[in-house]
């Protein structure tokens, strides 16, 4: 057991350094580009941009550990911003009070579906995306009209820098990572994600009520995507339905490039930290490249792509 | 057994109390539609605050004009196929003229033909489409991309570096923007497009394009594609306070930064791009049914408007209560009739005065 605990150690860490010269080489790249990149400020900004993706690929970490998947989490995000918005004129605490409830609403129906019924994650959460997607369709000209701005204090805590490199996200960011790393390295809970993406049945014969545990998992997904919501519309400054439709592709690939195996059991947020700031870099780099809008969706897919088989190359050599 | 029985018998009364009131508000709701014309309004985008506001336009001066019985909307995110599937289903409804706002710009040829063929006034709102025997209501996107280039040079002394954030590539009002936006530029030898960026009119993308492209001493100016509120808000962490230029549209909250913060030397161009637009074209579909004459291509003219020549302009333009991405143009001289509190009633001839909010 503990030898095959030293591998999986070994293997990783081959795999993080290979993470860390990626996230090196491109911002070498970027800053040879675009010599602004090379400024604390920008530093600041590219570590702040992080943020949102960083916590959607937290809850994408746990999802895809327990083996399921979370597409809802872009609706999730947005939700949790407006509400926010709507509710802020009567007190911040009630509307963030507001938006957790609204989040362990759709993660405990995400969770259940998935746990209880056996519903397939991809379906589910991409059915419940959509199911959203018209609930606010309709809210917007209805029961959250007015709703599409950012209290300040959710626009300092999304972009405001203390000293540069060092903002208020990168710190929320390092708070809420750490308790996920805690979480998934120290505690019960943590351990039983693992072996329930390993093996449900086996976890199940063990002893182990998996549905509470895929339950856990979908809530606090949803809670993290919330919280990413609410940075993404502090940082943009608007609230809109497309919100967090950008990051919901990138959130995924984040957790698979590091290393995180999409059928579960295998992986850490440590690498998933590592694949948002690569992604993040490489979106500056993209934006600072001239060149038309459908090249660069190609270089990015495909470093993407890359990056994604390299490591899972990387990995099982090893 | 008894139980459920109870639960039944109240379950029923309930439903056929509510059932009384709906008969009730449907017998009362239609007393003063007063006109004849019935109005289909087709929108491939819904859930986009603009567009929402183009259909209560519509709505609105359906009201007004006292012509029309009933305003049809099917509004829902759907390609050509659906939006096609949309138009049959206003021509199969009867209506008498289409307000079409196109998610392509020749995809839905074929069921507008047979709209025209049944005899049914077609108006394309906005986004222009090949479809002969049609009429276009729209915002003269080529001078649109002028005018702010004119005035957003003019605010950088005709020299330095731009930031070109452009709308959705390969849309019809991107590439009209992008010619009138070019020809002016290109006049100007000192003034360079250093970064051209997509914001696919996203506005989580636009902000943090924004953040990562500004840097100070960068860029002297700054032309969006109706993106334009994250940018300056971008400009407050990014440039530590400091502004340059920007060119955006008339969203509610960009008026709003252009009047508070022109004290602290931003100057914000407003482009307005009016969703109100819908207005228009419900006069002009009015027009046609009426018989009058009315020209194939009905564009407007859009003007920028700085802090420093329209400061009461701008000022009326807010509207503190409404989205920070509301629309604020609230009147077309010429095409529309509705004011600010009808506007945003958003209530049909059909329906019920006093629920409709």
């Amino acid at each position: 057991m503990s030898n095959i605990l030293k591998k999986v150690q070994s293997r990783f860490s081959v795999a993080m350094l290979s993470l860390w010269g990626i996230l090196f080489s491109l911002f070498v790249v970027t800053g040879l580009v675009d010599h602004y990149f090379f400024t604390i400020s920008s530093i600041g900004v590219t570590l702040q941009l992080a943020v949102p993706l960083g916590l959607l690929a937290a809850g994408q970490t746990i999802c895809m550990l327990t083996g399921g998947i979370d597409l809802s989490i872009a609706m999730i995000a947005t939700g949790a911003a407006f509400i926010v918005s709507i509710k802020s004129s009567s007190g911040l605490g009630l509307a963030i009070l507001y938006a957790t409830l609204y989040c362990i609403l759709i993660g405990t129906i995400n969770g259940l579906a998935v746990g209880l019924f056996g519903m397939n994650p991809l379906i589910m959460t991409l059915g419940m995306n959509a199911v959203l997607i018209g609930v606010f369709t309709v809210g917007i000209t209805t029961f959250l009209k007015g709703s599409s701005t950012m209290p300040d204090i959710i626009i300092k805590l999304s972009s405001g820098s203390i000293i540069d490199p060092i903002s208020w996200p990168f710190l929320l960011w390092i708070f809420f990572g750490g308790l996920i790393i805690f979480l998934l390295s120290k505690t019960g809970l943590g351990r039983l994600i693992y072996a329930v993406g390993d093996n449900a049945t086996a976890a199940r014969l063990a002893g182990v009520r998996v549905w509470k545990v895929q339950l856990a998992a979908y809530i606090i997904c949803a809670l993290l995507g919330g919280l990413a919501g609410l940075m993404i519309g502090g940082q943009s400054g608007a609230v809109a339905m497309s919100l967090a439709d950008s990051l919901v592709l990138p959130s995924v690939a984040a957790v698979v490039i590091g290393g995180t195996s999409i059928m579960g059991g295998i992986g850490s947020y440590t690498g998933s930290i590592m694949g948002a700031l690569i992604l993040t870099v490489l979106s500056y780099l993209l934006a600072t490249i001239n060149s038309s809008e459908a090249v660069k969706q190609m270089i990015y897919g495909f470093i993407v792509l890359t990056l994604a088989w390299t490591y899972s190359k990387l990995t099982e050599k090893s | 057994m008894k139980l459920s029985n109870k639960r039944f018998k109240a379950g029923f009364a309930i439903a056929s109390a509510v059932g009384l009131v709906l008969t009730m508000s449907g017998v009362l709701s239609p007393a003063d539609a007063a006109g004849t014309y019935k109005i289909g309004v087709s929108n491939s985008w819904a859930g986009n605050a603009w567009r929402e506001e183009m259909v209560c336009a519509i709505k609105a001066e359906a009201t007004l004009s006292g012509k029309v019985a009933k305003v049809t909307v099917l509004s829902r995110n759907t390609d050509s196929a659906g939006q096609s599937a949309d138009v049959r289903s206003l021509i199969t409804q009867g209506v008498n003229a289409i307000i079409i706002n196109s998610g392509d710009t020749s995809a839905n040829n074929p069921a507008i033909a047979e709209a025209v063929a049944a005899g049914i006034k077609v108006i394309a709102v906005d986004n222009s489409i090949t479809a002969p025997n049609t009429t276009l209501v729209s915002n003269d996107q080529v001078a649109y991309g002028a005018v702010g280039a004119t005035a957003l040079a003019k605010a950088m002394n005709y020299k330095g570096n731009i930031l070109y954030m452009r709308g959705a590539s390969g849309a019809g009002a991107d590439t009209d923007r992008d010619t009138g936006f070019r020809s002016v530029i290109a006049k100007y030898p000192n003034l360079h497009v250093t970064k051209e960026v997509f914001t696919g009119w996203d506005w989580t993308k636009g902000g943090q394009l924004a953040n990562q492209l500004l840097a100070p001493g960068k860029f002297q100016g700054v032309w969006t594609s109706g993106i334009d509120y994250p940018v300056v808000q971008a400009m407050q962490t990014r440039l530590k306070g400091k502004y340059i230029p920007v060119v955006g549209a008339d969203n509610n909250k960009f008026v709003g930064m252009t009047a508070s913060l022109a004290s602290k030397g931003f100057v914000g161009i407003i482009v307005p791009n009016p969703a109100i637009v819908g207005g228009a074209a419900l006069k002009v579909a009015v027009d046609e049914l009426d018989g009058k004459t009315v020209a194939a291509k009905n564009l407007l003219h859009p003007v920028a408007l700085t802090y420093a020549h329209d400061k009461t302009l701008i000022d009326s333009l807010y509207f503190a209560a409404q989205d920070a991405n509301f629309s604020s143009t609230i009147s077309l001289p010429g095409y529309t009739t509705f004011n600010a509190a009808q506007l945003f009633r958003c209530r049909a001839p059909q329906d019920d005065p006093e629920t409709t909010s």
